[in-house]
């Protein structure tokens, strides 16, 4: 597969709606934080809806949710681990052992280095531009523009111009 | 087949940083100096004075409500009792104090700092010294392992942590 094969969308060819549900799906996840802190699993919950309705709408709309749903995924799992284990302290022997913490900071750092790329994919978003995470933008881009996509989900109707042009 | 070459790359570099964030955290708790305790189950050092603050709030609160009894007898046979059993056991992170209450509960209750309350309606009930010990030593257990500052910390944790949700 070449890269000549794949044709993508420009930023003046998307609408500006398509655009703003892009940057949606990742703002989607800081409006879910603020409510679901405690249990991080609402935010994939919510990013999961999200995906689910506007799929069918547009590709790139599709693309950018599917994205932002894959990166949190990791995320989530490891802020429930961090919540699983303090809660755990807390019901038993109340004891905090110096790997808890580590772990602590280690998370904190990741949620930093997510929502820098997540604040980085949104602008880009609603520039009406491609932004590829490392592995899951790379997965998420393959599902709806990779070379099975283009027979997965060509339209059952389309407009041809009259014979001869 | 160069797609799978690039899914590696990036799932590498996705290691790379997790690690490098790993370590990071690892150092930044180093750092700070988070010491392990000592032992499994005890209460960090600094909830020590915040015990014996509580307790002081919790003797004014019972002075105020309750009727200490008056009985010069009693309460030093109960510090004769206290005594021998203190002997017997670990020494205590604080002095103890057991206050008797004129009431007809038949019930003994440990505060966090070591405050022990017996109400006389248990003395009344009581036949021998024998049972005022065990019911003592009971009560010095609770204090021993700080179980009521545990339970304390244990209470508002989560009570924090279910009013988020």
């Amino acid at each position: 597969m070449s890269s000549d094969s794949i044709k993508l969308p420009q930023p003046d060819e998307i609408s500006s709606r398509e655009k703003e549900d892009a940057m949606g799906a990742y703002f989607m996840m800081f409006a879910t934080w603020g409510i679901g802190l405690p249990l991080p699993v609402l935010n994939l919950i919510a990013a999961m809806i999200y995906f689910f309705i506007n799929k069918k709408n547009s590709r790139y709309v599709a693309f950018h949710s599917l994205q932002s749903l894959l990166s949190q995924i990791p995320v989530t799992l490891i802020n429930l681990g961090l919540l699983v284990w303090l809660i755990t302290i807390l019901l038993t022997d109340l004891h905090f052992p110096s790997s808890f913490f580590v772990y602590l900071v280690f998370m904190i750092l990741i949620n930093i280095l997510y929502i820098v790329y997540s604040i980085a994919a949104l602008v880009r978003a609603r520039k009406g531009l491609f932004y590829y995470m490392p592995f899951f933008g790379r997965v998420s881009f393959s599902r709806y523009y990779g070379p099975k996509a283009v027979t997965r989900l060509k339209p059952d109707r389309e407009n041809i111009p009259p014979e001869g042009f | 087949m160069r797609q799978g070459l690039y899914i590696i790359r990036d799932i590498a570099i996705l290691i790379a940083a997790l690690l490098v964030l790993f370590l990071l955290s690892v150092g930044v708790v180093r750092l700070l100096g988070t010491k392990e305790q000592e032992k499994p189950g005890s209460v960090p050092a600094v909830a020590l004075s915040l015990e014996l603050t509580l307790k002081s709030l919790i003797r004014e609160s019972i002075k105020n409500e309750q009727r200490i009894a008056e009985a010069p007898l009693v309460n030093q046979s109960i510090a004769a009792i206290s005594k021998r059993l203190l002997g017997a056991g670990d020494p205590l992170p604080y002095d103890l104090e057991i206050l008797v209450l004129d009431s007809p509960v038949v019930n003994a209750l440990a505060f966090p700092g070591g405050l022990i309350v017996v109400y006389s309606g248990l003395i009344e009930r009581l036949e021998s010294p024998e049972e005022m010990a065990a019911v003592l030593a009971h009560e010095l257990g609770h204090v021993v392992h700080r179980d009521a500052m545990k339970n304390l910390i244990r209470q508002i944790g989560l009570s924090t942590l279910l009013s988020l949700l």
